[in-house]
């Protein structure tokens, strides 16, 4: 039965890393993300260095440090609030690898062709009146609420030029004197227009209709209820549960999920930025940084509880033996030498207690964080930064460190039974 | 012999890499040992007398070996060595390969 499940699971695995729209879409943000990273900790600086409220710039001696605020704002604006058209341009250049076609120019069929069915005009109030103001593009369609059009757009206008460029009968015949590359600039010319035509169109078309943009049409009806139902406390276990799973048969979780959870994790730390940068209360619970600092905190399931447990507990040579092994790269959250070397993949008796850490990780930090004991996250953390560190990094509390002992604490109580359990097992 | 291990961002496997290049070494063998994340598999080819899959990216060898066709062997490495950092297993695997 066991060989049923996994080769089940294998399969699936296999097929989502097979499907080119969710490698695309994994990839893009794994592209962004250094330049999340800078725009969060500008918002940092600004909170800690230049506010005069909350910041250094608060005492007389350091008020200096406020005219740095401008600069760290015009980092944070470029960097975040323009997340959308990065998304777009990447995708369009991951496709047009992907597809074998012109990288740069399929790039910008996917950026031109979102930006043509963004709105390109604001409301302003002055006084009662509401004046449009014209030939600018506000942020609120280009930033993190226009994640999801950009990537939908991008999915359409690069398959679209893609499969234009392969239509024989639209090929400009060039005599053969002509240099190649020319002629190829041309053939490119007329899946160009077509693409971004017919988008535009439909764009255009829908926004008649409905008095509406389509970009904020799927904000609100694709966007929104996604972040609403995957980010709960519900809906986060089971995210964790399903990447343990795959975990459980040796397939890398995490990387599988990620095409889901990056976009929400991108557009929860984009709010969360906005509104700290606002001065206001941050909202969003879940982020990148509660997966890293806490759900897979150490490893997926909580390795390191289970290290503690061997070291302490197992009278298995060979637990304890590879529990060594996996102590120094689990505290940079490395678990492969504990998950394949005990191993727990295909371990009726380790991966119960695998699984129910991880989701035990998930439900202790989603409530540590709504519950307002710990601050909300808005500076985006990078993977690989040692345990504890990385808890204060994102958190910016000593709070988010005592969790964290906390969650580990819990995890080995859940481990040790079967560690004991192990024991009594032959090697 | 070059030798190109694959995981899932290119840092697991990285350890062993460590453990490979130093057991080669003081087996007198001269091995070109390196890591590589998924996506870099395609900037590489033509780099690599043999790849390596890490058992966290199994799931990937149908279509790893349709991208390197014949240009090199492609083998996932046993999840227990590769947990336990059996470096000697793994390079005895490599050199298997090699041979066929």
């Amino acid at each position: 039965m066991m060989d049923k499940f996994t080769e089940k699971l294998t399969d699936i695995a296999a097929a989502f890393e097979n499907n080119k729209h969710l490698m695309v879409i994994k990839n893009a943000f794994l592209g962004i993300m250094g330049f999340v990273i800078v725009g969060s900790f500008a918002t940092l600086f600004n909170a800690v260095l230049c506010s005069t409220t909350t910041g250094l710039a608060r005492f007389p001696a350091l008020s200096w440090l406020a005219n740095l605020s401008g600069m760290f704002s015009a980092i944070n604006n470029a960097a975040m609030n323009i997340m959308a058209v990065m998304i777009a341009v990447i995708m369009g250049f991951l496709y047009g690898r992907k597809n074998k076609v012109n990288e740069t120019t399929s790039a910008m069929v996917c950026l031109v062709s979102f930006l043509c069915i963004s709105p390109m005009s604001i409301d302003v109030k002055v006084g009662e009146a509401v004046q449009t103001v014209g030939k600018v593009l506000p942020f609120s369609s280009v930033n993190a609420e226009g994640l999801f059009a950009a990537m939908l757009i991008s999915i359409l206008a690069s398959e679209m030029f893609y499969r234009l460029t392969k239509v024989e009968a639209i090929k400009i015949k060039m005599p053969p004197q002509v240099p190649k590359n020319i002629a190829n600039t041309f053939n490119d010319l007329v899946p160009i227009a077509v693409t971004i035509l017919v988008i535009t169109a439909v764009g255009e078309g829908i926004r008649t209709v409905t008095g509406t943009y389509i970009t904020n049409i799927i904000y609100k009806l694709v966007q929104i209820p996604l972040q609403k139902v995957i980010t709960t406390p519900v809906g986060i276990v089971i995210m964790t549960f399903i990447a343990l799973m795959f975990w459980s048969v040796g397939v890398h979780g995490n990387q599988l999920i990620a095409s889901v959870r990056s976009p929400l994790e991108a557009a929860a730390l984009a709010t969360n930025i906005a509104l700290v940068d606002a001065g206001m209360q941050a909202t969003e619970v879940y982020t990148g940084a509660m997966w890293t600092v806490f759900i897979t905190m150490t490893g997926s399931g909580i390795t390191l509880s289970l290290i503690l447990a061997i070291l302490v507990f197992s009278k298995r040579e060979d637990y304890r033996a590879v529990a060594k092994l996996g102590l120094a790269p689990g505290i940079f959250g490395v678990n492969e030498p504990i998950i394949f070397g005990l191993p727990i993949v295909l371990n009726p008796l380790l991966l119960v207690p695998f699984i129910f850490s991880g989701c035990l990780a998930a439900g202790v930090s989603y409530f540590a964080i709504a519950s307002g004991f710990l601050p909300f996250n808005y500076v985006a953390t990078p993977w690989g930064l040692p345990l504890f560190v990385n808890a204060f990094v994102a958190y910016g509390s000593w709070k988010a460190i005592l969790v964290q002992i906390i969650i580990l604490g819990l995890c080995f109580l859940v481990y040790t039974p079967f560690v004991k359990a192990a024991n009594r097992v032959e090697q | 012999m070059k030798i190109m291990l694959v995981c899932a961002q290119g840092l697991s496997t990285s350890l062993l890499v460590e453990k490979m290049k130093e057991y080669a070494k003081n087996e007198g063998k001269d091995y070109q040992i390196w890591a590589v994340d998924q996506a870099a598999i395609e900037r590489e080819l033509g780099n690599f007398d043999v790849l390596l899959l890490g058992p966290q990216v199994q799931h990937t060898l149908k279509r790893v070996a349709k991208l390197v066709g014949d240009a090199a062997p492609v083998a996932v490495i046993k999840p227990i060595d590769y947990g336990r950092m059996n470096a000697a297993g793994i390079l005895l695997l490599a050199e298997e390969l090699c041979k066929r």
